[in-house]
């Protein structure tokens, strides 16, 4: 979970991309690195993937990102994505270990609808294990892939995947336009750094 | 227990005792890194190794050996030795909640940096120790600080060609999901029905959303029309249905009997108001047993009637 360092006032979380496999999860992350804009250009961390030959997620791909998100506090974002292939659970349960906040990245085409419900679920299982409740972690729902023919109604992806007892926002997007990349970023912050404020004064830091 | 709230004492002890490692067994840098890849404390490394990168991968690789300990059913791998031609890294545990990252050249032997090491683990664990049991009183309180400054935190580079950068795109409206969002999360709300959804605030320009119907509308009653009784004999061959809409009509409904038109002829969509007569097709009796949010096929294709199953995709769309 998250750890607040009082003395050097800084805040640390953990957001982890989730989804199927191929959804573009990784291409999420490669385009906030590709296209954020940091004052200072050392603040932005570099990206690590740990990829098989095919360039397929194996472990992770992690970025640092700093920003002053609070008042006089630096917020120090760690960004994650998990190997969407099914085989590769155990990876996805170690890297969803201590996680502040969660992007679920869709395939809006239609035939990958199945995937994307299965995963939904994986998730939802990986969590249980780790003690952990999708209830009570901030996460929103990226509907990728909007600019292929043969997609779902956002509608329908929202009837399939948000219909839980709070509905969560959602995003159309194009990740390898880098449309929508930026507005689920800035929600799921938005939405963490909320949770953290409602949290003041009680022990945030749980495991 | 999780790992407490440091102060700045603890931050003090931690790097007196990294530093005191460095002293002892010419380790070049050394780090303490909770499970989940944060970065505690660090001493000795600069910018040519990152160490937020480091303390990621480390714990990481870290955790991925626990995990496979607990298949061997061993309790756990107190460590993590890697040997290189210049320099080497050890890993070691210091509780459940974190490690200690220690990197040496490779011509310093491992086991005088497990010796010393063993020392500043201990002193560690101990200090976390006091800070755990200091944690209860310590509150830290977020609630005064100013988070409107969030806005947007992360923007996009203007790219040639491109004015605005997307992220501006998003209006107040998220501002109000989130609240919508969080506060809901928050109170745990009881068994009303599912709260209204916030409404993504920024669409890419791209994509056609169906307007009002974004929003839930209010659970229809079950007092939808019964389907005619008196029907003309039926055509020997029923009609083709009509595409009502090309996608599915997403209703909340209420414990009752409906009839999903079958037909596509009903200005009720997707419930029958008896239009079907003289087409040769019937409604469908759908019996709902509790509240629960239907999607209805509304292309009258679907092989899983009452409900959508995606048909309409596939359907040839008019030559416009």
């Amino acid at each position: 979970m998250a750890i607040i360092n009082q003395a050097t006032k800084e805040l640390q979380v953990k957001i982890v991309y989730y989804g199927p496999a191929k959804c573009g999860k990784t291409t999420n992350l490669e385009q906030v690195h590709a296209n954020v804009q940091v004052p200072n250009p050392d603040a932005k961390g570099k990206m690590v993937s740990l990829a098989t030959s095919s360039d397929r997620t194996l472990f992770f791909d992690f970025m640092p990102l700093e920003a002053m998100a609070i008042k006089g506090f630096k917020t120090k974002f760690q960004l994650y994505t998990v190997p969407g292939q099914v085989i590769y659970n155990t990876t996805r349960q170690l890297v969803l270990r201590g996680v502040d906040g969660i992007v679920f990245v869709a395939d809006s085409q239609y035939d990958k609808m199945a995937e994307n419900v299965e995963s939904f679920q994986n998730l939802i299982d990986n969590l249980k294990s780790l003690k952990l409740n999708l209830d009570d972690i901030p996460y929103v729902l990226q509907y990728n892939k909007r600019d292929l023919p043969n997609i779902a109604d956002i509608e329908f992806m929202d009837f399939l995947l948000n219909n839980r007892d709070v509905r969560v926002p959602s995003f159309p997007a194009s990740a390898v336009n880098c449309e929508g990349v930026f507005e689920t970023l800035n929600m799921i912050t938005r939405m963490l750094l909320h949770k953290f404020i409602n949290e003041g004064g009680r022990r945030i830091t749980t495991i | 227990m999780g790992f407490p709230q440091l102060i700045e004492e603890d931050f003090q002890r931690i790097d007196a005792a990294l530093k005191a490692l460095l002293a002892q067994s010419e380790a070049s840098a050394a780090l303490l890194v909770e499970k989940a890849g944060h970065l505690i404390q660090q001493r000795g490394l600069d910018e040519q190794f990152p160490p937020d990168v480091l303390a990621t991968l480390a714990s990481n690789a870290f955790n991925a050996v626990q995990f496979m300990a607990g298949l061997l059913q061993e309790d756990k791998f107190p460590g993590m030795y890697q040997q290189g031609e210049k320099r080497s890294t050890l890993m070691l545990n210091v509780d459940e909640n974190c490690i200690v990252v220690i990197i040496f050249p490779a011509s310093v032997s491992v086991g005088a940096v497990r010796f010393y090491a063993a020392q500043t683990i201990e002193a560690i664990a101990n200090q976390i120790k006091i800070a755990q049991a200091r944690a209860p009183t310590v509150s830290f309180d977020l609630t005064d600080l100013d988070v409107e400054n969030v806005q947007q935190l992360f923007q996009r580079k203007a790219s040639a060609g491109q004015t605005a950068p997307a992220s501006e795109a998003a209006p107040a409206a998220g501002e109000a999901a989130v609240e919508t969002a969080t506060a809901a999360a928050v109170e745990t709300p009881a068994a009303t029905p599912p709260t209204v959804p916030p409404e993504p605030p920024a669409a890419a320009p791209a994509v056609e959303q169906e307007p009002a119907t974004a929003v839930e509308p209010a659970p229809v009653q079950a007092a939808e029309p019964a389907p005619a009784v008196v029907e003309p004999p039926a055509p020997e061959v029923p009609a083709e249905p009509v595409m009502a809409k090309r996608g599915p009509y997403i209703e909340t409904v209420t414990k009752g009997v409906y009839w999903w038109c079958s037909c596509g002829r009903s200005k009720k969509q997707p419930f029958c108001d008896g239009s079907h007569k003289g087409t040769g097709l019937k409604p469908l009796e759908v019996d709902v047993q509790a509240i629960k949010r239907i999607a209805f096929c509304g292309c009258k294709r679907t092989k899983n009637a009452p409900f959508c199953d995606g048909t309409h995709s596939k359907l040839p769309r008019p030559a416009s």
